[in-house]
């Protein structure tokens, strides 16, 4: 009889396709007229400049005018150009390096804020960063780290003889790297924030009662019960990091001047390529340097996407 | 498909947006790299209605600022260029407007006569411009009006004994340098923030040393043993020493951008070697009664380094609506009434030798009428410049390495950035 019964599953789809009454039928035919606005959008604004930033890289080309075949040149050169392993190492100390700061102090200040009084204010104040412009940030930090700004009056007044040149060519790295990690510090954190406001007090009352620590309850609560949010923030600033751009020209660069090379990340080389203060613009090593960084944004969403998927979704 | 809608509309308005609308009304499109308010843009402005008035072409003029010429390269991809006339330096419509290979060459506005005058525009802007507004392909792509150099900047109230007798050698002038700092001052602003001003000590004294020419055949040289010569050496080392005399105020080169320079107009330091257009940039800054002056680059060696130059002017693009009256405009503002306002109410220099720079500058104005200029400075090496010699020229001019490793490392990076061009 059981036998029976599975030989006879095959049949149920045909069932399930005469349940499909004239509502859902409909439905079904509506969505391709409703998918097709956002297709073409998305098509248009999106794939096809992508295919086209593709081609230009196989190009030698000056943004206008008659485009000249060159193969893989533009990628052989780059890989090839010292400028663009500097490149390279300044966009992957932004990645992991700012990367971890950000995450560690996002964590840090979730564990902290979860059961302070007045976390709304310091939520609030941790967050304000994000809603200034970088651009505004870069602008500003050039007047409080001046040798003659506030940052190093307030430390001469603390006692400290020697402040740092912190906008010195040796130290102006490092104090990027600083201003990104506050920038996106609080961002992050408020999302975590979010995040762990959605698990249950119980769990904590209950970890608390077995004597668990507060390091312990986020490292064992907290952590794992928002670890597809952890994922997802990875993955963004994974993506973000790989962009890293207009902090670097306005708090390093001038009008029609370059910041050094020593600061340079993809970006800023692909911006580099395409719009140079003096000669020809060349759009083709641009393009190469711009798809370079989209593909690695792909392997590196699939890696972070892979790594966080192992461990299982908690639900509650 | 509203979304859809709108995109094309969008399109439709964009493409159509500069078109003449139709009927016998003549008009030209100009877009200026000056924004509205500066002296510039009320020059230019002036210049456009009047000739509206006097040949009924309508002048429109979008001021667009500097980067005129950077957003003006992407329209021409398509069929409806916004614009006849773009206004920008030599180099960008040189090479980067001449790259596109959609500049009109501009020869026959060089043979029309300036407006309402007897001389022809090659003859009022003279051979040395005429060959910077030429590209690497020899397309003239830019009928240029006002020029600019560099200069030693000072205040003329502090040192009215160089207002008359500026140091004539680079030894008078380490000495003035040195009273200087005798008085406990750091004489030298410099924005140490930005590569390309801290290349030009060396720029200037390897020019006079070795010859523009042979300065310039440096950066093309692929096997970068060029940078072993001793001439660079010896430039590199007159760097070294200015680096280490202690000239330059404590953490110039921890500013940003044109924080040293304001600092300079506010007398903080005496000299700055700056572009002509340095007094309008930081008048606002300047102490007190403040006398902008300015001498040109003492001589070096027993040779004065020629003045560099960049011209500003015009380029039409090949696909613009109204070409003819494009080019009538560009012989009407050469005009003396409008270079006349270009030297006393821009405050800049016209290419014109019959007009007088301001006071300020009209040490450099004469020397430039007298043709003392980079001719050399002609090919494009903007990305060796930006890779290759501005990182190295900074550590030389910070102290963080000697003349000599600067010449060895310049020799071997320039070698490695030749083979990565393959």
């Amino acid at each position: 009889m059981a036998v029976r019964l599975l030989e006879r599953t095959p049949a149920r789809p045909a069932v399930r396709r005469e349940g499909v009454g004239p509502f859902e039928a409909a439905r079904r035919r509506m969505i391709g007229p409703f998918l097709l606005p956002a297709l073409v959008c998305y098509t248009l604004v999106m794939i096809v400049p992508s295919v086209f930033t593709v081609w230009i890289s196989f190009n030698d080309w000056a943004g206008a005018g008659p485009m000249e075949w060159a193969g893989l040149g533009n990628y052989t050169e780059m890989v090839a150009d010292p400028v663009f392993g500097r490149s390279f190492a300044n966009t992957m100390k932004i990645l992991f390096g700012v990367g971890a700061a950000v995450f560690v102090i996002a964590f840090v200040l979730t564990m902290l804020l979860q059961d302070m009084a007045g976390r709304k204010f310091v939520r609030a104040v941790v967050f304000f960063p994000s809603l200034v412009p970088g651009l505004v940030i870069a602008i500003l930090w050039g007047f409080l780290l001046d040798p003659d700004g506030l940052a190093t009056s307030v430390l001469k007044s603390l006692g400290v003889p020697d402040p740092p040149l912190w906008l010195a060519p040796e130290n102006m790295f490092t104090t990027v790297m600083a201003g990104m990690t506050w920038l996106a510090a609080g961002t992050y954190t408020v999302i975590f924030m979010a995040a762990a406001d959605r698990i249950p007090r119980t769990f904590y009352e209950a970890a608390e009662l077995d004597g668990a620590s507060a390091a312990r309850r986020f490292w064992h609560i907290t952590v794992p019960l928002t670890w597809d949010v952890i994922g997802v923030c990875a993955v963004l600033w994974a993506i973000g990091a790989l962009k890293t751009f207009e902090f670097v020209l306005v708090f390093a660069g001038a009008a029609g001047s370059l910041p050094p090379t020593d600061l340079w990340t993809f970006s800023v080389y692909a911006y580099a390529g395409a719009f140079p203060s003096d000669g020809v613009p060349r759009y083709g090593i641009a393009s190469a340097a711009a798809v370079l960084t989209m593909v690695l944004t792909v392997v590196l969403t699939l890696l972070v996407r892979r790594v966080m998927g192992r461990r299982e979704r908690t639900d509650y | 498909m509203k979304v859809g809608a709108a995109i094309v509309a969008v399109c439709l308005l964009t493409a159509c947006g500069g078109q003449a609308s139709g009927g016998g009304d003549r008009e030209i499109t100009v877009w200026s790299m000056w924004s509205e308010g500066e002296p510039n843009q009320k020059v230019l402005a002036e210049a456009a209605a009047d000739f509206e008035k006097e040949t009924g072409v309508k002048v429109r003029t979008q001021w667009k600022g500097r980067t005129a010429v950077k957003t003006f390269l992407p329209s021409l991809n398509t069929d409806h260029v916004p614009a006849d006339l773009v206004e920008g330096n030599n180099r960008e419509l040189t090479r980067q407007f001449a790259a596109t290979k959609a500049a009109l060459d501009l020869s026959d506005v060089y043979q029309a006569k300036v407006h309402g005058e007897q001389a022809t525009v090659a003859e009022t802007v003279g051979e040395a411009y005429r060959r910077m507004a030429t590209s690497a392909d020899g397309v003239v792509t830019q009928v240029p009006y006002q020029v600019s150099t560099y200069g030693w900047f000072f205040n003329g109230k502090a040192f009215p004994e160089l207002v008359t007798a500026p140091p004539k050698t680079w030894e008078e002038f380490t000495a003035l340098l040195e009273a200087q700092k005798a008085k406990g001052r750091k004489p030298l602003g410099q924005d140490g923030s930005i590569p390309n001003y801290n290349a030009r000590y060396l720029e200037h004294f390897a020019r006079a040393i070795m010859g523009d020419e042979g300065w310039h055949a440096l950066a093309p040289d692929r096997t970068g043993r060029g940078w072993l010569k001793p001439e660079v050496l010896q430039a590199a080392t007159m760097v070294e020493k200015l680096a280490k005399g202690g000239y330059f105020p404590d953490g110039f080169n921890a500013t940003k951008f044109p924080a040293m320079q304001q600092k300079w107009a506010g007398g903080e330091s005496d000299f700055l070697y700056q572009g002509t257009y340095l007094p309008k940039e930081v008048a606002p800054y300047a102490a007190p009664g403040f006398e902008f002056r300015a001498f040109r680059f003492p001589a070096v060696a027993g040779k004065t380094p020629t003045l560099n130059v960049t011209t500003t002017g015009f380029g039409i693009p090949k696909k613009a609506r109204n070409a003819a009256d494009a080019k009538r405009f560009v012989a009407f503002f050469l005009q003396r009434k409008y270079q006349e306002k270009v030297s006393t109410v821009a405050l800049e220099m016209s290419v014109r030798k019959d007009v007088p720079a301001a006071p300020q500058i009209a040490d450099l104005k004469k020397a430039l009428d007298s043709g003392e200029i980079n001719k050399a400075d002609v090919v494009d090496s903007g990305d060796f410049t930006s890779k290759v010699l501005l990182p190295l020229s900074d550590q030389l001019l910070f102290g963080k390495i000697s003349a000599a490793e600067f010449t060895t490392r310049m020799a071997e990076q320039a070698a490695a950035y030749w083979k990565s061009k393959g």
